[in-house]
């Protein structure tokens, strides 16, 4: 007996906050998907999601609910050629307005993906936090990610000979 | 190895690298120099250093292949090494007969079509793949022919039989040698035309898209038709005035643009794009000087197009990655007809070819040769020896010169990252970078001092082999160099060697 189309999945964040959502938008979650195939019985108690928070999931929720019912990538030859094309191509332009966060949530998002297993929102995030490095130098790199310069003048120097050569190419 | 800053903790070393793999190399080095965990990050990566060298070599992995990234690294090294080196090993030569002066070189298969209308398609051996040969007696009438093996793929331009004045395009397998209608298209004939008499022409294949271009015997309209090949239908249908001189003035930029050059003022390269249907951008030419100047002849060289790497191969060359070279001929000069080749990579067409927003709709599409074309392109002055019938193809950024008069093979390589290591170069091949500007000076042709700044690497090595200097064409693809004896080629009584050398 197939399941019911509409069946609903309740998961729990780790603050606490619930979500009831269609098993097909949940499924988007590879992580998600292998738990719920793993389960024989209705059960009612919701599944705890202890790495996501609840303004994190909501907003993996909305992803998934748009692309709910696209085809989930495979390991299928054909496709996989299809999909390093896809992969050269930009942000969609839905995707690239979802995404347009700060900086706190993109990454938050990011990790929620990698631990929920949704390879194309994965994909996503990382694409926008590429996007933001392309074109800065180091310095505008460090400023952007709040980061410090660890290096001693030495082994600065050291790099930046080391890439000289291919840098004004 | 680890760093105390905060924000660069936000994600795990594993998830940074994929941030990176999205990056390309230039950035990547600056990343680099920011801290000592991207540096580690970097540093420790096999994969991003592998898709940094990639992309040096103007190459994309297809992710086709099941070999480990240390494996692909390996091979594309080798390649790289073989390639500065031109370290090739030379195969028997094989033998076609005389009068046969259709012949291509793509994606490992040379392919001849001869006065007797017998299609051979001989697939090239490599280093480590024995090569096969296959003939058919074709069905119809073929004028020409053009292929992509990695989509299986040959285009034959039909001629008129008899009771049929009408001339189509036949999509064929390569595989078969021509005999088998193309599996993946609907309609295996393509009408060119109910009763035309093409008399130049040019057919090309990008993707899924195959365009003719052709004249008739006045030579004064240029005739574009672009079909989608698997589906049968006609995209694009145009007729052009005053077009660079015979077929050979059109080319794809990619499945979805085109260029053509035009003779009109101090010629121009026209640039096209599919979807919108509108011409987008003018490249213009050196100014000529005024009065009884004018390009006589425009074309264009573009190596072959392919869908995708060839069987059991993941790499192929980047679509940006080409080079294309224009030959002006000029007219009217006091010591004859003087020409130039212009080499163009393909990059900077196409970021020429995008559609023009709304609000710029009617601006100017004219770009004067100041603007783009001295850092863009590099100018040669067309020597006899590459008589403007002769066209030496190359490959992705790497374009074949005539032979050098003591025999040695010459190299074209427009990509410049690589640099020349020169404990690298083996002793009998030899290169040389060009990196100061070119200058040509023809005060009486054109207006000001013609200056190219496009860098490049003039590789040498000596034809394994004798062959006779002043007759030999050679071909290039992404692993083979092959050489014929141009003379026997028009010769019904003699029977033609291909030599090949595999890379």
């Amino acid at each position: 007996m197939a399941a019911p189309a509409t069946q609903q999945i309740k998961i729990r964040c780790n603050d606490e906050k619930e979500f009831t959502v269609d098993r097909d938008v949940l499924e988007r979650s590879v992580l998600i998907k292998n738990m719920l195939e793993d389960v024989t019985e209705q059960q009612d108690a919701p599944i705890p999601l202890p790495n996501v928070s609840g303004p994190v999931m909501a907003k993996v929720l909305e992803y998934c609910t748009h692309h709910r019912g696209e085809p989930l990538p495979s390991a299928d030859t054909e496709q996989s050629q299809d999909e390093t094309r896809k992969r050269t191509t930009d942000i969609s332009e839905w995707d690239q307005k979802f995404i347009t966060v700060d900086q706190e949530m993109l990454f938050e998002i990011i990790l929620a993906a990698n631990y929920l297993d949704i390879k194309s929102l994965l994909d996503v995030g990382c694409k926008t936090v590429a996007n933001m490095i392309k074109g800065k130098t180091p310095e505008e790199i460090r400023k952007l990610f709040n980061i410090v310069n660890d290096f001693t003048p030495e082994e600065e120097a050291q790099i930046k000979k080391e890439n000289e050569w291919a840098e004004d190419r | 190895m680890s760093s105390s800053n905060c924000e660069s903790h936000l994600l795990p070393n594993e998830l940074w690298e994929d941030v990176f793999l999205q990056v390309n190399y230039p950035n990547v080095l600056r990343l680099k120099q920011t801290c000592r965990l991207f540096n580690d990050i970097i540093t420790a990566s096999t994969k991003i250093e592998y898709y940094g060298e990639l992309t040096m070599d103007g190459l994309i992995d297809t992710d086709t292949s099941d070999l480990s990234i240390k494996d692909r690294f390996d091979l594309l090294r080798e390649r790289r090494f073989t390639w500065e080196n031109l370290q090739w090993k030379k195969f028997p030569a094989e033998s076609f007969p005389g009068l046969c002066h259709l012949y291509e070189l793509a994606g490992g298969v040379y392919a001849a079509l001869d006065a007797n209308n017998d299609f051979t398609a001989l697939t090239l051996p490599t280093k480590t793949c024995e090569g096969s040969r296959k003939s058919y007696h074709l069905d119809f009438p073929a004028r020409d022919f053009v292929m992509d093996p990695t989509q299986d793929l040959v285009v034959f331009l039909g001629g008129q039989v008899a009771n049929d004045p009408a001339i189509h395009l036949h999509v064929r397998t390569c595989e078969s040698a021509g005999r088998r209608p193309h599996p993946h298209s609907e309609q295996s004939r393509l009408l060119v035309h109910s009763q035309g008499r093409p008399d130049a022409w040019m057919i090309q294949i990008a993707d899924n898209h195959v365009a003719l271009a052709w004249n008739d015997d006045t030579e004064t309209e240029l005739n574009i038709r672009i079909w989608n090949w698997k589906s049968g239908t006609l995209i694009h249908e145009q007729i052009l005035q005053d077009s660079g001189g015979r077929a050979q003035s059109f080319t794809f930029l990619s499945p979805k643009t085109f260029a053509i050059g035009f003779k009109r003022l101090s010629g121009y390269i026209s640039i096209w794009n599919l979807d919108s249907g509108t011409e987008v951008s003018r490249l213009h030419f050196p100014e000529l000087v005024e009065g009884d100047r004018w390009v006589h002849r425009l074309s264009v060289d573009t190596p072959p197009f392919m869908a995708r790497p060839r069987r059991n191969h993941t790499l192929m060359v980047s679509p940006t990655h080409r080079i294309h070279t224009f030959l002006l001929t000029y007219a009217r000069y006091a010591s004859g007809w003087p020409s130039i080749r212009v080499y163009v990579p393909n990059g900077f067409l196409l970021s020429c070819a995008m559609p023009r927003s709304s609000e710029r709709n009617g601006s100017n599409i004219d770009v004067p040769w100041e603007n783009w074309g001295p850092r863009n392109t590099w100018i040669r002055e067309a020597g006899l020896r590459d008589h403007h019938d002769l066209h030496y193809f190359g490959h992705g950024f790497r374009i074949l010169l005539p032979l050098a008069e003591d025999n040695r093979v010459r190299i074209l390589d427009f990509n410049m990252n690589q640099g020349i290591a020169e404990d690298l170069i083996l002793s009998d091949c030899s290169a040389v970078s060009f990196t100061s500007p070119t200058t040509i000076s023809y005060p009486r042709l054109f207006k000001r001092d013609v200056v190219t700044y496009l860098p490049y690497t003039l590789r040498l090595r000596a034809f394994p082999g004798s062959l006779p200097t002043n007759t030999t064409l050679l071909r290039m693809d992404e692993r083979h160099i092959v050489a014929i004896d141009l003379q026997k080629m028009f010769n019904a009584q003699s029977r033609v060697d291909v030599h090949t050398m595999a890379i």
